[in-house]
């Protein structure tokens, strides 16, 4: 009598026997199948000796591509590739272009002032690249936290150097005149605030009223016309009577004004805030006056689109805003001038500094210089080659099976010794 | 916050007269009255009624960017003066200095343009075309020339040019041997005697100072 392991027996037997010709019928039909072709993993770094696996010199594509990018894509073979993929070529990518994403430059709105580069990247690296110019290495520019920005001034050819790559920016200092009007009293603050513009290098006109119906002019005074004119400076509202409804016309066309003392007063339409009545405190004669010290009239009033930009403890000094296509800003610090005779050794140079910077924030931007071609690396290879894709899996072949001969002959042995041994026991 | 009812910016101009150690620096008590009411009279500008006396060596000095100085006695600055001096005309400030002697090799003009070129720089003859001549009323032949010249007194000459220091086109010094304070030094009432006021050339370089 038949024991009753004997059908579960006979059952492995066939599940055996089923297995291994499936194998075999597999690994015959993986045999003579042609394997898919698998991608080729080239590097960036080399692209420009093997790009010919991309495009053959006869300009046929070639098989699917998989680019590992680990730095700079050199712009000509960048566009080989974008060509070989507009012409059918299978041709994925990933990795970092650059460490620099994108960087542009911009000259400053003063006279002497240099060229400020922005520049931005991964926000998780941190990294650095060096600027240069035709005569060499300028400045190191350490990108942290996504982002950095400097301010140099560079001969020509500015350009940001990372990782291998170099991004020409196209940019230099602006070396036309700035050119300023200022309308004032005649007085200590008329004749400093010229002198520290002019010292910073502002051509400066002047029309300083001493008299009713008697001005001194100084340079060559032009027409509130914006093409002529970069900045307004008004210190005062006695010179500004006839010329309010100019200056906003000014300014509404793309100048710049500054208004310092009660030049605000008249010129309402346009100030950015008011000026409170009374004043802080002046410095103590004898005592080395700074600008912490000078008397302030706080602004009040502030408009709603104004942007404060210098408090004195709970006081505003200073806010600006934007009118038409133009900018005000208001100073509410007077006798300025006493900073610069009576201050600290640095005075004269920071006084200089403070009305250069006031005039540069409110002056128009000059005509843009057409943009840097590689300003922006990664956008560039994204525009060419695609969204980045993940990198292929290791390519596989029919080697990888040659585990299957052995099992499906351990298989069929197992089932032949299993027929032969049964009722052995 | 400490309020006080002042103007942002400062409403007067004050006339300020150096003193310093050596010499007779108050030799000519008049000059800035009567320079003041020349002021008051032809501009609409606000001006102090009286002068200030400002110590050469003071921190004082810098309140004061337009200073004159004169005397008829050697000068010898102390090296404070000299040290102040120096910062002040760098600072912008303009140091007005005549030679109350009207000649030109007395002991007040040897030892003023030698103490200045010490001080801040050598003085160097001023063009008669130059904007101090032409900031209010025009002087077209350069500096007045004062009775003093006239009458043939001192050294008998009438000095056609100042000298000055200048510093980014801007007078830093300016150094006058006719003698404006013989020719000032009278009050101002006594102006209606005069046909033509001789202290135009003081308003000049007042507006000068202001404006440049």
């Amino acid at each position: 009598m038949p024991s009753r392991a004997e059908p579960v027996r006979a059952r492995l037997e066939w599940a055996a026997r089923v297995a291994a010709f499936a194998l075999l019928a597999w690994a015959l039909w993986r045999q003579f199948t042609p394997a898919p072709v698998a991608s080729r993993v080239l590097d960036s770094a080399s692209l420009a000796r093997t790009v010919g696996a991309v495009l053959s010199a006869d300009g046929r594509t070639q098989g699917p591509t998989h680019v590992r990018v680990t730095g700079a894509v050199p712009p000509p073979v960048r566009d080989v590739v974008a060509a070989a993929r507009r012409a059918g070529a299978r041709v994925s990518w990933s990795g970092d272009s650059t460490t620099v994403w994108a960087a542009a430059g911009a000259p400053e709105r003063e006279p002497g002032g240099g060229v400020r580069v922005a520049v931005v990247g991964p926000a998780a690296r941190d990294d650095s690249g060096v600027l240069a110019d035709t005569t060499g290495a300028l400045d190191t520019l350490r990108l942290r936290d996504g982002g950095a920005a400097l301010t140099l001034s560079p001969a020509r050819g500015l350009q940001l150097r990372a990782r291998g790559a170099a991004i020409a920016l196209n940019v230099a200092p602006d070396t036309a005149p700035w050119r300023a009007l200022v309308l004032a009293r005649a007085g200590w603050e008329a004749k400093f605030v010229v002198a520290a513009l002019e010292e910073q290098g502002w051509t400066v006109s002047a029309r300083l009223s001493l008299a009713p119906g008697t001005d001194v002019t100084q340079g060559a005074l032009s027409a509130l016309d914006p093409a002529a004119l970069d900045v307004v400076v008004v210190l005062d509202s006695v010179r500004v009577g006839p010329e309010t409804a100019e200056i906003v016309r000014f300014v509404r066309a793309g100048g710049g004004v500054v208004l310092a003392g009660d030049g605000a007063t008249r010129l309402s339409a346009v100030a950015p805030a008011e000026l409170l009545s009374a004043s802080t405190r002046a410095p103590r004669s004898d005592a080395v006056v700074t600008r912490a010290s000078l008397p302030l009239r706080a602004l009040t009033t502030l408009r709603a689109d104004a942007v404060v930009l210098e408090s004195r403890g709970p006081l505003v000094a200073a806010a600006a805003r934007s009118e038409g296509r133009g900018r005000v800003i208001l100073l509410g610090y007077g006798d300025t001038w006493r900073w610069r005779m009576a201050g600290g050794a640095t005075a004269v140079a920071e006084h200089r500094r403070f009305w250069s910077q006031a005039l540069a924030g409110v002056a128009p931007d000059r005509a843009p210089l057409p943009a840097a071609p590689e300003g922006a690396p990664r956008a560039r290879l994204v525009d060419a080659w695609g969204a980045m894709s993940a990198a292929p899996a290791t390519p596989t072949d029919g080697s990888n099976a040659r585990w299957l001969w052995p099992v499906a002959a351990l298989l069929l042995v197992a089932e032949w010794a299993s027929r032969r041994t049964r009722g052995a026991a | 916050m400490s309020r006080t009812p002042i103007s942002l910016f400062s409403p007067e101009f004050v006339f300020a007269t150096a003193q310093y150690e050596s010499g007779d620096w108050d030799s000519a008590p008049l000059v800035p009255v009567n320079v003041i009411d020349s002021v008051a009279r032809y501009t609409s500008l606000p001006v102090r009624a009286t002068g200030v006396i400002v110590p050469l060596a003071s921190r004082e000095l810098f309140r004061y960017p337009l200073v004159f100085l004169t005397g008829h006695l050697p000068v010898r600055f102390t090296g404070a003066e000299r040290a102040n001096l120096a910062e002040f005309c760098a600072r912008g400030g303009l140091l007005f200095v005549d030679d109350h002697n009207h000649d030109i090799d007395g002991a007040f003009h040897r030892t003023a343009v030698e103490e200045i070129g010490r001080a801040v720089a050598p003085l160097q003859q001023l063009p008669n075309s130059h904007a101090v001549y032409r900031s209010f009323f025009t002087f077209e032949d350069g500096p007045p020339a004062t009775g003093h010249e006239l009458n043939g007194w001192g050294d008998n000459l009438v000095h056609t040019h100042l000298l000055a220091v200048q510093r980014d086109d801007r007078l830093s010094v300016l150094y006058s041997n006719k003698d404006y304070s013989s020719e000032w030094n009278y009050h101002p009432e006594n102006k209606r005697f005069l046909s033509v006021d001789n202290t135009k050339f003081a308003v000049n370089l007042v507006i000068y100072a202001l404006t440049r």
